[in-house]
C-alpha cells in the first residue's frame, strides 16, 4: 500500500500549518483565498479568528508571535485584503517579529492582466518583508511553507509573505514525503576573543551604562542580563521594546532612554564612558542627534544582525550573536564590581531628574 | 562632490534565478536613493542560479549595502570586483550617441 496522498494546494497549506504547530489563524476570507478557507474548515486543530479588517489580523498575528516568540499566521485575500495587511507587515519588519502572512492571489494565468482584485502583492510586500514568495505550483508549497517559518524565526526574526494564486490552491498534487516543520537555525558561534575584549572594556570602565533593546526580550536574555547588571553594578536603560526586562522599582534601572525616556537616563548616558548595547539598533528616537549621543562613551555592540553593527554608531567591540547566548558566555568573564562613585552619581541624577507624570505629585515613576 | 567624481566599482552577485530576484536587489538601492549606473545579468550553472554585475558609485553606504545583500535569502554570494570595469566599458561602446532620442 502506498503512502501517497492526493491533496489540493489549499489542503496542503493547512496540513503544513498543522504540522508546524499553528493553532490560531487570524484573517478574512475573500474570493481569491476561499479554497484555503474551505480547507481550513476541515481542520480539527486550527481555530480561525475573523477580524474586521486585515490590518487587525496582521496585528493579532504579531501579538501572538510577540507573546509566544514563535511565528504566527494571518490570512488575507488578494487586492484590498493584501493592501490592508501591509501596515501590520511593515511594523513586524521594523520590530523584528516573526509573522507568516498568507495571501490569496488571482489565478496564475491572470497575473499581470489587471484582473478583479489583482494587485502586485509580491512587489508591494518586497521591501517590508524579510522574504516573500509568489507560489507558481502546488508542489512548491511543500518546501516553501517550512522554509517561510524557518526564515521568519531565524537570526533576526521578521515577517514572510506567501502569495498563492487561486488556481494553485485548487491544483491537486501527490504527496509522498512530508517535510520537517521549519524551525529557527542555530546562530553562529561567538568569537571568544571578542568576548574577552568586551570583558576588558567593562572592567576598565568607570561610568558604564547597559543599553538593552528588543533583542533581549526576543532571545529570552532578561534573566542573564539582570544577573550581569547586578553583579557588575551597571546602571541600565531600556528601549521601548525592552520594557519589562527589569521591574520599574529596580534600583539600577533608569527607565527608557531617548526622546520619550526619563531625563535621568539621558543625563547618565551623556556622562557615561562605556555603552554596552544589547539587542538594540541606535534608533533615532533613542539617540537624538547621533553626533552628540554619548560623546564620551566607548561602545560594545551585541546584535544578532551583522548589518546593525557599525551602521549608525561605530563600535569598539562588535559581537554578532543572539543576546542570550552572548550574555551567557560573557557573564563568567565579568568581574564583580561595586562602582560606588558612579552609582552614587546615578542615584543623584535619579533624584534630580526623575520621570514624573503631571498630577502624580512627587510620585517617581522610577524607583530610586 | 559630483557623481562623476566618485570612484566606480563593480559588485558581483550570485543569486537564485527566478522572477523577483532582480526586484529584491535593485530595491535595496532605490529605497536608499542610491543610483545603479549599470546592470548586467546572466543565468549560470544550468539556469538555477544567475550572476548579476552592478556598476555603482562607491560611497560611504557601500559597506551597509553589502551587508544588506548578504541578508537577502536569494543572494548566495556578494563580491567586490575592482577589475571588472572592462565589462561595462565594452558595453558602453555598443551604446551609440543617438540612442537617447529613439522614443
Amino acid at each position: 500500500m502506498s503512502n501517497v496522498e492526493r491533496l489540493t494546494g489549499a489542503q496542503l497549506v493547512i496540513r503544513l500549518l498543522e504540522r508546524q504547530g499553528v493553532r490560531v489563524i487570524a484573517g478574512i476570507p475573500g474570493s481569491a483565498n476561499l479554497p484555503l478557507y474551505d480547507a481550513l474548515s476541515s481542520s480539527l486543530t486550527i481555530r480561525h479568528v475573523l477580524t474586521r479588517t486585515e490590518q487587525g489580523a496582521g496585528f493579532i498575528a504579531q501579538g501572538m508571535a510577540r507573546a509566544s516568540r514563535q511565528p504566527a499566521v494571518c490570512f488575507a485575500t488578494s487586492g484590498p485584503g493584501a493592501t490592508n495587511l501591509l501596515t501590520a507587515i511593515a511594523d513586524a519588519k521594523l520590530d523584528s517579529i516573526p509573522v507568516v502572512a498568507i495571501t490569496g492571489q488571482v489565478a496564475y494565468a491572470s497575473i499581470g492582466t489587471d484582473a478583479f482584485q489583482e494587485v502586485d502583492t509580491y512587489g508591494l510586500s518586497l521591501p517590508i518583508t524579510k522574504h516573500n514568495y509568489l507560489v507558481r505550483s502546488a508542489a512548491e508549497l511543500v518546501h516553501i511553507l517550512p522554509q517561510a517559518f524557518q526564515i521568519a524565526a531565524s537570526g533576526r526574526p521578521g515577517p514572510v509573505l506567501i502569495d498563492i494564486p487561486r488556481d494553485v490552491q485548487l491544483e491537486t498534487v501527490a504527496i509522498e514525503h512530508w517535510p520537517e516543520p521549519g524551525i529557527a537555525t542555530t546562530p553562529p558561534a561567538v568569537d571568544a576573543a571578542l568576548l574577552q575584549e568586551a570583558a576588558r572594556l567593562v572592567a576598565e570602565a568607570e561610568r558604564p551604562i547597559l543599553y538593552l533593546g528588543g533583542g533581549v526580550i526576543q532571545s529570552g536574555a532578561a534573566a542573564v542580563a539582570r544577573e550581569i547588571l547586578e553583579r557588575c553594578g551597571l546602571p541600565t536603560v531600556t528601549t521601548l521594546h525592552a520594557l519589562g526586562v527589569l521591574p520599574v522599582d529596580h534600583p539600577l534601572w533608569l527607565g527608557m532612554l531617548g526622546m520619550h525616556g526619563a531625563p535621568c537616563a539621558n543625563r547618565a548616558m551623556d556622562e557615561s564612558d562605556l555603552l554596552i548595547v544589547v539587542g538594540a539598533r541606535f534608533d533615532d528616537r533613542a539617540t537624538g542627534k547621533l553626533a552628540e549621543f554619548c560623546p564620551h562613551a566607548r561602545v560594545i555592540h551585541i546584535d544578532i544582525d551583522p548589518a546593525e553593527l557599525d551602521k549608525l554608531r561605530a563600535s569598539h567591540v562588535a559581537i554578532s550573536g543572539e543576546a542570550d547566548a552572548v550574555l551567557q558566555q560573557l557573564q563568567p568573564l565579568l568581574e564583580p564590581s561595586a562602582r560606588q562613585p558612579w552609582l552614587a552619581r546615578v542615584r543623584q541624577l535619579k533624584a534630580d531628574w526623575p520621570l514624573r507624570l503631571p498630577g502624580a505629585a512627587n510620585r517617581d515613576m522610577i524607583g530610586v | 562632490m559630483k557623481p562623476s567624481a566618485l570612484k566606480r566599482i563593480v559588485l558581483e552577485l550570485t543569486v537564485n534565478n527566478h522572477p523577483g530576484v532582480m526586484s529584491h536587489v535593485v530595491g535595496l538601492f532605490s529605497r536608499r536613493a542610491y543610483n545603479v549606473e549599470g546592470i548586467l545579468g546572466l543565468p549560470v550553472a544550468g539556469g538555477d542560479i544567475s550572476r548579476i554585475w552592478l556598476l555603482i558609485n562607491e560611497d560611504e553606504r557601500l559597506p551597509q549595502m553589502i551587508k544588506q545583500f548578504e541578508k537577502l535569502h536569494d543572494v548566495k554570494r556578494v563580491a567586490q570586483r575592482p577589475g571588472e570595469r572592462e565589462l561595462f566599458d565594452q558595453l558602453e561602446a555598443l551604446v551609440s550617441p543617438g540612442i537617447c532620442n529613439e522614443k
